[in-house]
């Protein structure tokens, strides 16, 4: 089977210790998708620094290539660099392909501010990290990134969350992936 | 006066949508300008 990933810098593995350079293969195979990924075949279609549209069009343009046992995991990164206020329509784009093509995805996020209340969007089909107890964090459920910062995980110069948040997302993320994108592969 | 009402409602409406815009790039740590 095939896991192919979507997202940003954060889902290339920017400041990761295995990050390459932003080239071919040049990304990490520590972070979260690629953990989840385990030994089955790994595409990383993210690049660092794109918006969600794009993140939809290098999805596309990946999975046109492929056939079957393809399993999508994408997270949603924010949707100001794409000089809108939301991002439904690039998720449902998303969404609508690979529902049409049968493939078994899951999505998460940078931050929850991508998060509407657009009832054509699938959220069952969404790992939210669990909201936080402290004064200043978070309350509702939220995204990858505000999750490893309010919870004080090593970043790393240029902001990117290091190793550990990337293997204690993966623990985290592991039942509800293998119960949405694993369970329907061989 | 209605028009006069209709362009006012587009001004405010505009003026909302670029301070939300505004805020949500605030947001974005890794924005890239």
């Amino acid at each position: 089977m095939t896991i192919v990933a979507g997202g940003d810098s954060f889902i290339w593995g920017c400041e990761l210790l295995d990050h390459k350079h932003g080239g071919m293969n040049g990304y990490s195979r520590n972070t979260f998708t690629s953990l989840l990924a385990g030994t089955d075949t790994y595409i990383c279609a993210a690049y660092p620094g794109i918006g969600n549209r794009e993140v939809v069009a290098r999805m596309i343009n990946t999975l046109e290539t492929l056939n079957d046992n393809i399993g999508v995991l994408v997270n949603w990164t924010w949707q100001g660099r794409d000089n809108v206020v939301d991002s439904d329509l690039d998720i449902l784009v998303l969404q609508r392909y690979l529902v049409e093509r049968d493939i078994p995805y899951m999505f998460t996020c940078a931050d929850n501010c991508i998060v509407t209340d657009n009832p054509e969007i699938d959220y069952s089909h969404w790992f939210f990290f669990p909201r936080g107890v402290g004064v200043d964090q978070t309350e509702s459920p939220r995204g990858f990134y505000q999750w490893a910062i309010e919870n004080k995980y090593p970043i790393g110069s240029q902001g990117h969350p290091l190793e550990q948040a990337h293997k204690d997302a993966y623990d985290m993320m592991q039942e509800k992936f293998n119960e949405l994108v694993k369970k329907h592969l061989q | 006066m209605n028009w006069l009402k209709n362009i006012y409602n587009r001004i405010t409406l505009e003026i909302r949508y670029r301070k939300k815009l505004k805020e949500l790039r605030k947001r974005d740590p890794f924005i890239y300008k």
